[in-house]
Formats: structure tokens, C-alpha cells, sequence
């Protein structure tokens, strides 16, 4: 009874959250999303569920990976599955809000041109009318101007920070540009690229896996990139991409984010799709036309073989349990919930980076926006700050300057120990949160609390997956990914990288094992 | 005289500490601010600024020995009464200086170093009428703590409180109120009687109240100074800062700053931008204006009696009821928006044109502001041009305000490229507009090229005729075409080539 009321408790946190609106000197908002401590929840003995529903596949999880899976299973015309989702609405960290002022993120919010290999996305992509005859949709590509940066008091176009920056800092970023250039030339024997998206397209060459086993800090140090500027500008794509240090980043995974992007034969090379929403125009896709095979609300408590099937329980948002019984079961949920799942060991070598995101609705842009420089862009960066800066929803639907918007504000802990900074974002409520946005930002926008009129703060625990030192190219990630009889495992974190294509690429091959252990190879999704 | 001072009274004094300290730092965040607002560049404001605050506070620290060797308690409160009188107008005379004078930096710095030099007396000079109460140490120790506790009230305050809710003319007078009051409590509790000094706060308080109740009024005298004419209306909108002005007969129209139309020569452009493409039609029925919420362009095109509707989208609702209620505005385009056949709707044209619910128009006159920004200028790129395609009936024409081929030369044919590339045929015109200089437009239409007709142009137009008409077609060769790249939404090269071309015609 009483882990009954708490695991209640726990389910309705997320939603109360949501309904307990704030509102101090004006600013509304609340901490909206999923319950932070969900996850230690499953650590409890829970209650069994009554007869089974009987599906012929069940995915649990609803985030990129599990819709993909969704949407692989429906081209081969398998509609028999059901989907649990434990919030309230589908996409994991590709999810949006709605205001009436604009859509806007809640985490991932664009996608870059995909890479050749990338061919679960380019076929999404020709699906949604974005890649036709080798032509992309102009308007649909970020907007100019896609990127400034605030160093000593000014905007400046691009993220490297150039204002203050000495000769050698410069001589530095040449160097290590041109070294990433050379990294996107490599080929192995075989023709492989050293850092290809999907990860699994990469060489397997002991040399360029071996870099897995260093930091980057210790990479850049050797090459001797010493420059503090550069060193922020690759800990920066670490942070954006993988919410790491660059201590915390393998240099295969920090090469990676710089050398994998080749703009998949269109020019120029580092064009990227955004939308007010971001991925979320891309959940919608996937997710439409499921209907009511999604079931949000529901958090997976157990999956047990029973004979030749498997059941699998959840529970919904009153507490109540319910159980299906399925031929095949998808597992589209981060890894480090199979132990409690799953009755698995605990697999160490999975660790996840926590992210707070906020979105800041604003009546009108504060007229800061126009001092100083460069003007407004799609991704504002301030330099040497710990968040990431805000992407503004409105930059791809507006042809003024002005009027209200919604800014997008990232903050990773890169700096902390996830779980030291998992107990820093808990012990954070929102006012606190709030006050750390505007003291972050204040500085660069000392107007913007007065045009704020609505922030909403996400706590992700375990937002992604971290790339640290060796776990890429480690044993444990590749058997992560290894089916059993008619269990098949899809998340993001087996390609040990947080990002779409890694996501859908896992969701489209999960759903291809099923497939295949039943007789029905088909078209193979991951090949040209 | 003076050491008839109640017993309980350091209190009271030390309280003062801590009011002096708050108004001394807000000044010198109200300095700071105001010309990283108007300078920009914050971090050079600011630190610029504390240097010459702290250096004028040393300076008057310095000055202090020389300063009420008699009657330090008098000196004291004349102090704060200075402070009051030029701390409190800091704000609006900066604000006055920047829009009537070339010397803003001079005001400013000047400013910023006498109230810093005044304030730099204040603690001194507290701490000699205090030593009679306190040890060294203790007088050293609670002085200083205090005031940097004020300092710490006042860089909280400022942010948090008095920019969002006074603004900084309205916190610069409160500070003034607060000195004023400090003197004020200088007399009673040293019970001061010098007449002068009391005529002198009363006065000091008398001119911040002044101040603080018209402040309203400074801003806008203020504004004034950057504009050649007087202001006759101003506007703050959801989406920009409109001011109209008028000497004599003219009326000048103002977004953002910048010149929109004067009433004095008005006719050239919108009768260029209007019946350029209207006399390509036989019978033009249906027209669509994006842009132009003044209703001038909507004025032009209504002579036309065989026009049926016309729809105009403008991003500004304000702008738009503003040239339609406003008396003396709607005289201007002769009520041209409350017209029967004239529809108003209020809508970013770039989102509007990519879901449009209408039926196809004769003709469309895209008339919107320079491309100075990326954002603008999306409503200069290829995607937006290929969006108007299904907007044009068949036989339809199309005019684009292009800025000026002359002073933008490159920008001009740029826009020309890419309407170009966006499947239209295209006929670039110009011609002069006093208050403009030489302005630039492109005529399109889908099938063959353009042809425009003096015999169906209206009879009583002021600047095109059969002889004006055709001449509008010809480039001189210091206007002639560049070949130029077609300017995209990824990537704007026209936003560039804008700010280089103006930037070229203002330094030179």
C-alpha cells in the first residue's frame, strides 16, 4: 500500500508540476515535465497487474528511437503494436511547447543536413517533402543569421570568439580547422570515414579507435592547442552535443562532433534544418497516424519472457497497473533503466549528462537586442558563460525584428559529476532557477525580465548519454544492443551519442531484427 | 553652534551613510547604462565609466580637507543639495545632450566626474562630523561598512526594481529626492538655521519634483532633438517607434528613425511603385499591397475605378488604425483605409504568403523597408519571391520596392537577381525623389515581359506621363546592372551588401 501511494505520488508529481503555475513580480512559470526521481522509483518492488493484453509487438518508450521503430514496423505493414509513454505526450528530448506567442523547443531543436549515410533521415526527410530530387527545402534550412557570440560586451557573427583573441589564438583555430579537415578526408581501406553519423558507419581502424581511450583536453594538449579560446569553442560542441567536458569527452567523440558533418554533398557544408517546435516537427511525422496505439502516462515497470512471449507491466498516472503480452517488445528506453526493468546487472560504463532547458516567453524582443553588434540570430552563444546561450523560436517564421517570441535556454552541468549536478538541479526550485537565467543572461539583455512574462524550466536527469573516455568503442555498448528472442534493444545510448540520426538509425534497427527474426527482411533502411 | 547636537543622533547619521552610498553608486549606474544603451558596447561604457567615477571620488576624497573646516555639518548639507541638483538631472540632461548636441561623451564623462567628486567629499566629510561620537576605528569601520552595504542596495536595486519600474530619467530624480531629504535631515537633527540653506533645498526639492512629474515630457523633447522637424505624434507600437513631424505644409513619417515619406514628395514614389504595374493591365480588378500600412500606395491604386478589392497586409495593427482614424494623417491618403473596397489585414507577410487563403490578384506592390536586417530581409529572397507565384493571376504584374540603384547599386541588383531567379520577367525602373534621393523598383510579371501603357495611366497623376513613363526604364551607366548573386534565406548576401553600400555613402 504504501509503495502503492508513493509510486502515485511519483506519477502525478510530473503533471502537478505542470497545473502548479508560479507567478513572482509579473513572471509565470513552473517546472514543468518529467519527475525528476522517477527513475529511482523503479528501484521499489511493485505490484503485479492483472491479465494481459495481448499485442503482436510492444515498444516501450516514445522518444525518437521507439517512434522510429513505429514508423520502420508500419512501412513493412506490421500495425499490430501498441506504444508506452510515460509523459504525457511523445517524443523525449524532441518534444515542444505550445504558446500562443510561438512553438518552441524542449531540448533538441535542429537537425543538420544529413550525411550520405545518414539514410533512415534522408528518407524521413524525402517523406516530409524537405529532400526532393536531390534539392533541399530552402525555406525550412536556418535562416540567416544562424549564430553569434558575446565576447567583451559585443556580438559578433559566428561562435568562435574573434574580439580580444591574439594572433596565436587564431594561428590555433587554423591549425586545429585544418586538422578536422584532414580527419574528414581520411579513408580506411574499406573507404570508411573515420567519423561517420550514423557512429556505426565508422572505421573500426585500431587507429582511429584508439582515440577513444583519450580525453580530448588530453588531445588538444598534445596537439599543442593550448589557446584558452579554442579550448571553450571545442568544449562548447562538447557541451552542446554530449552536455561533457572536454576531461569528460573522448577526443574520438569530440573529433566527431566537428568532423562528421559534411553537409551530405550540399553546399555549403554546415546547413541545418530548424523549425519553430525544432525536432519536434520530426516526432510529429513519425508519430502520425498511431492513433491510439500510443499510450502516454505510462511508466514501464517490468518485462518478463512468459514462454515464447513476453510481458511486459506499466503503470499509469493514478497508480493503476496494466500488463500486455507480446510476441515482440521494442525497448526504446534508455539502458540504465534495464536493471530495474529488466532484473539486468547495472552496466557502469552507461552515464548520462542532466540538462535544464527553459523556455522564456517573451511579450516582445527587449530592445537589447539590437545594441552592440551583430544582430539577433537564431543561436546566441555567450562566451564563457555556463549555459549554452538561447536559440530563438521565432527566427524562421518572422520578418521583424520585433514582437513577442520564445527564447530557448540550455544549460548542461558539464561541470559537474551527473550525479552531483542531478542533486544541484533537484535542490534548484524554480525561482532559483529563474534567478540563475536572468543573472546568466542579464549582463547581455539587462531588459529581458521586463518583457519576460512566462518561463518554464525542464529538469532532464538524464538527458543523454555521455561519450566519455573508452565507452564508444567499448564491449559493454556493443553487447547493450545485442536481441534476445524476440526482445530487441533501441535507444541512442547504444550509439553512445544523443542525437536524431543516432536515435531514429537504432529505432529503424531494432524494428529491422524483429522483422528479420520473423522471415520478413524487406528493405534495409540503414543502406543506400 | 554646531555641536548642539542631540544625543541618539549617530543613528540617524548613519542611516544618512547609507543613503548617500546607494545615490552615489546609482548615479554612476545610470551613467553606465544609459550610454550602453546609446553607445553600445556595454563593457567599454561601463568600465570607462568607473574609472572616471572612482578617479573624480579620489579627487574629492582629496578635496575634502578644504571642504566646511567651520561648519562641516552646513557644508554637508549644501553638498547633498548639489548632488541632488546635478545627480538628478544626470539622466535627462545626458539624454537631452546625446539628442541636441554633437558632445555627448563630453557631458557624459563632465557628469560622471562631478557628481563623482561631489560624492567623493560626502564620506570625509561625514566621517569629521561623526568623529566626535565615535573612536577612529569604530567611526573608520562603521562608515565604510555602511557604505558599502549602500553600494550593494543600490547595484541590487538597480536592475531588480528602478530600470523596470522608473526607467532611468524617473530614478535619476527619486536619487536627487533621497539627497535632498539627507539634507533635509541634516538641518532638523543639527538644527540648522541658515535661511539660505533651507531656501536651497526647498528649491532643489521643488526643481526634482518638476523634474519627476514631467520626465514624460523630457523623453520626448529629448527625442525631438533627433529629428529635423518638430514632432507632431509619436508612437511606441508592438513593433517599431513611429514619429510623424511637420514644419509648414510637410509631414514626415518616421519608422524607427528612419524616414518613411515626406508629404512633399510622396506622389513620385507611390505613383512609381502603383501605376507602373497597373498600366500593364487592361482592367485591373483585384490588387494586394504588402506593406505599406500609411495608405498611399492604397490612395494610388484607388483611383482606378475599375477596381474592385484591394487587400492590404501590413505587419503594424497600430499603423495601420493610426493612417486610417488619425484626422490629419488620413488626409494624407485621402481615407484611403476605410474605403469599401480596401480590406486591412495585419499579418507578418512573410509567414502570410507562404498560406495564403486568397484568390489570385491583377496586380501586387510589395513596399516594404530596406533589407538592413536579416530579418527584413527575408522579404527579399528567393523563397519569398516564389511564394508570390500562385498570389498573381495570369496576364497579372508585380512591383517591388528595390532602394536605391544609385547609393545601393550593388543591393539594387541584387534584389533585380533574385526576382529574376525566382521565375519572374523582370523590367528594373527608378526615378528621383527629393527627400530619397535616386530610388529603384522592379516591374514582373510571370508570362511575357512587362509592358506598361502610358494611355492607361489615371489623367490627374503629378509625376508620370507618356514622357516620365518610359524614361524610368533607362540606367545611366553610374546605375547600370551588376551582375550579382540571387540573395537566399541560409545565406543573405543582400543584407551585407546593404549595410557595406550605405556604409560607404555615410563615411564618404
Amino acid at each position: 500500500m504504501k509503495r502503492r501511494l508513493f509510486l502515485q505520488g511519483a506519477l502525478s508529481l510530473p503533471w502537478l508540476a505542470g497545473c502548479l503555475s508560479r507567478s513572482e513580480g509579473g513572471l509565470q512559470g513552473g517546472i514543468v515535465g518529467a519527475n525528476f526521481w522517477l527513475g529511482h522509483r523503479l528501484r521499489q518492488p511493485l505490484p503485479r497487474a492483472g491479465t494481459p493484453r495481448r499485442v503482436d509487438v510492444l515498444i516501450a518508450g516514445g522518444g525518437v528511437a521507439g517512434l522510429a521503430a513505429a514508423w520502420r514496423l508500419r512501412q513493412a505493414g506490421v500495425e499490430n503494436f501498441e506504444l508506452l509513454e510515460l509523459e504525457s505526450e511523445v517524443g523525449g528530448n524532441s518534444r515542444a511547447a505550445h504558446y500562443s506567442e510561438s512553438a518552441a523547443p524542449w531540448a533538441a531543436h535542429y537537425l543538420p543536413v544529413p550525411t550520405r549515410e545518414a539514410t533512415v533521415v534522408r528518407r524521413l526527410l524525402s517523406e516530409m517533402g524537405l529532400l526532393r530530387g536531390g534539392r533541399l527545402e530552402e525555406a525550412e534550412l536556418c535562416h540567416s543569421n544562424e549564430e553569434r557570440v558575446f565576447v567583451l560586451g559585443r556580438w559578433e557573427e559566428g561562435i568562435f570568439p574573434k574580439a580580444g583573441a591574439s594572433s596565436d589564438d587564431f594561428r590555433q583555430l587554423r591549425e586545429f580547422e585544418e586538422h578536422i579537415r584532414n580527419w574528414q578526408k581520411w579513408r580506411d581501406a574499406k573507404g570508411r570515414k573515420a567519423f561517420a553519423i550514423p557512429v556505426a558507419w565508422s572505421s573500426p581502424e585500431p587507429e582511429v579507435r584508439a582515440l577513444d581511450q583519450e580525453n580530448m583536453a588530453d588531445y588538444l594538449t598534445r596537439h599543442g592547442w593550448t589557446s584558452p579560446r579554442l579550448r571553450w569553442y571545442v568544449e562548447y560542441g562538447c557541451r552542446d552535443d554530449y552536455g561533457c567536458s572536454l576531461q569528460n569527452t573522448s577526443a574520438w567523440a569530440g573529433l566527431h562532433y566537428f568532423a562528421s558533418r559534411d553537409g551530405g554533398g550540399f553546399e555549403p557544408k554546415d546547413m541545418q534544418f530548424v523549425w519553430p517546435e525544432g525536432n519536434h516537427r520530426l516526432v510529429q511525422h513519425l508519430a502520425s497516424g498511431l492513433g491510439d496505439r500510443v499510450r502516454t502516462g505510462r511508466l514501464v515497470t517490468r518485462i518478463e519472457a512468459s514462454g515464447k512471449r513476453w510481458v511486459v507491466e506499466a503503470c499509469d498516472r493514478e497508480g493503476r497497473m496494466a500488463s500486455w503480452s507480446a510476441a515482440g517488445v521494442i525497448f526504446a528506453l534508455p539502458t540504465f533503466l534495464r536493471p530495474y526493468l529488466l532484473k539486468e546487472p547495472v552496466r557502469p560504463a552507461f552515464s548520462y549528462a542532466p540538462w535544464t532547458v527553459c523556455n522564456l516567453v517573451l511579450e516582445r524582443l527587449p530592445e537589447s537586442v539590437a545594441a552592440a553588434g551583430m544582430a539577433l540570430s537564431w543561436d546566441n552563444v555567450i562566451y564563457d558563460s555556463p549555459g549554452l546561450g538561447y536559440v530563438v523560436a521565432t527566427h524562421q517564421t518572422q520578418s521583424h525584428l520585433q514582437g513577442p517570441s520564445v527564447w530557448t535556454y540550455y544549460r548542461p552541468w558539464a561541470e559537474l559529476e551527473p550525479a552531483r549536478a542531478r542533486q544541484r538541479m533537484l535542490a534548484a526550485d524554480w525561482s532559483e532557477v529563474c534567478q540563475q537565467v536572468f543573472a546568466e543572461l542579464g549582463p547581455v539583455h539587462p531588459d529581458l525580465r521586463e518583457v519576460c512574462r512566462r518561463l518554464e524550466v525542464m529538469q532532464l536527469g538524464h538527458a543523454m548519454v555521455r561519450p566519455s573516455p573508452g565507452f564508444l568503442w567499448s564491449s559493454e555498448r556493443r553487447e547493450a544492443a545485442l536481441p534476445q528472442p524476440g526482445l530487441y534493444y533501441a535507444h541512442s545510448d547504444l550509439s553512445g551519442l544523443s542525437i536524431f540520426e543516432e536515435a531514429s538509425y537504432q529505432g529503424v534497427r531494432a524494428a529491422q531484427e524483429l522483422l528479420a527474426e520473423r522471415g520478413r527482411k524487406g528493405e534495409d533502411f540503414l543502406r543506400e | 553652534m554646531e555641536n548642539n547636537e542631540p544625543p541618539g543622533s549617530s543613528g540617524v547619521l548613519l542611516i544618512s551613510v547609507f543613503l548617500v552610498a546607494t545615490c552615489g553608486l546609482v548615479y554612476e549606474l545610470i551613467a553606465g547604462a544609459l550610454a550602453s544603451y546609446l553607445l553600445g558596447d556595454s563593457v567599454l561604457q561601463f568600465s570607462t565609466i568607473i574609472g572616471d567615477y572612482l578617479f573624480a571620488m579620489g579627487v574629492g576624497s582629496y578635496l575634502a580637507q578644504f571642504v566646511g573646516r567651520r561648519q562641516p555639518a552646513v557644508a554637508f548639507a549644501r553638498l547633498q543639495n548639489s548632488i541632488a541638483f546635478i545627480g538628478g538631472f544626470s539622466a535627462a540632461a545626458m539624454h537631452v545632450a546625446y539628442s541636441y548636441s554633437g558632445g555627448f561623451r563630453l557631458v557624459l564623462y563632465l557628469l560622471v566626474f562631478v557628481v563623482g567628486l561631489l560624492v567623493g567629499v560626502e564620506i570625509p566629510l561625514l566621517m569629521t562630523i561623526l568623529k566626535r561620537n565615535y573612536s577612529f576605528r569604530e567611526l573608520v569601520s562603521q562608515v565604510l561598512a555602511l557604505d558599502y552595504l549602500g553600494a550593494l542596495l543600490a547595484s541590487i536595486l538597480f536592475p531588480m526594481l528602478l530600470i523596470p519600474y522608473l526607467g532611468l530619467i524617473r530614478t535619476s530624480f527619486c536619487c536627487g529626492l533621497v539627497n535632498v531629504a539627507v539634507a533635509w535631515i541634516f538641518m532638523s537633527v543639527f538644527r540648522l538655521r541658515v535661511p539660505l540653506l533651507r531656501l536651497e533645498t526647498a528649491v532643489v526639492g521643488g526643481l526634482l519634483l518638476l523634474g519627476l512629474a514631467g520626465s514624460e515630457r523630457i523623453t520626448r523633447w529629448a527625442e525631438e532633438g533627433l529629428y529635423p522637424d518638430p514632432i507632431v505624434l509619436s508612437r511606441t507600437t508592438q513593433y517599431q517607434r513611429l514619429v510623424v513631424t511637420r514644419k509648414h505644409q510637410e509631414v514626415r513619417l518616421y519608422l524607427n528613425g528612419n524616414l518613411q515619406f515626406s508629404s512633399r514628395d510622396e506622389y513620385r514614389y507611390h505613383e512609381a511603385l502603383v501605376h507602373t504595374p497597373l498600366s500593364c493591365l487592361e482592367k485591373p480588378r483585384r490588387v494586394l499591397i504588402l506593406g505599406g500600412g500609411d495608405g498611399l500606395a492604397a490612395r494610388e491604386v484607388l483611383r482606378y475605378p475599375e477596381v474592385e478589392q484591394v487587400l492590404l497586409v501590413d505587419l503594424d495593427p497600430a499603423m495601420t488604425s493610426l493612417f486610417r482614424d488619425h484626422q490629419f494623417l488620413n488626409r494624407l491618403n485621402q481615407h484611403s483605409l476605410s474605403d469599401k473596397r480596401l480590406r486591412i489585414l495585419n499579418a507578418d507577410a512573410f509567414v502570410w504568403v507562404s498560406e495564403p487563403r486568397e484568390a489570385p490578384f491583377d496586380a501586387i506592390l510589395v513596399d516594404f523597408p530596406d533589407p538592413s536586417n536579416y530579418a527584413v530581409g527575408k522579404l527579399y529572397t528567393k523563397t519569398f519571391y516564389q511564394r508570390l507565384h500562385p498570389l498573381l493571376a495570369p496576364g497579372g504584374a508585380l512591383s517591388v520596392q528595390c532602394t536605391s540603384p544609385l547609393f545601393a547599386r550593388r543591393s539594387y541588383w541584387c534584389i533585380v537577381e533574385t526576382i529574376r531567379a525566382a521565375g519572374w520577367q523582370v523590367s528594373p525602373y527608378h526615378l528621383y525623389v527629393p527627400s530619397f534621393g535616386e530610388w529603384g523598383f522592379t516591374l514582373a510579371t510571370r508570362e511575357a515581359p512587362p509592358h506598361p501603357e502610358a494611355r492607361r495611366l489615371p489623367r490627374d497623376l503629378r509625376y508620370l506621363d507618356a514622357a516620365a513613363l518610359p524614361d524610368m526604364f533607362l540606367f545611366p551607366a553610374d546605375m547600370a546592372a551588376l551582375p550579382s548573386p540571387v540573395n537566399r534565406l541560409f545565406d543573405q548576401v543582400l543584407v551585407r551588401y546593404y549595410e557595406q553600400d550605405w556604409r560607404s555613402i555615410v563615411d564618404s
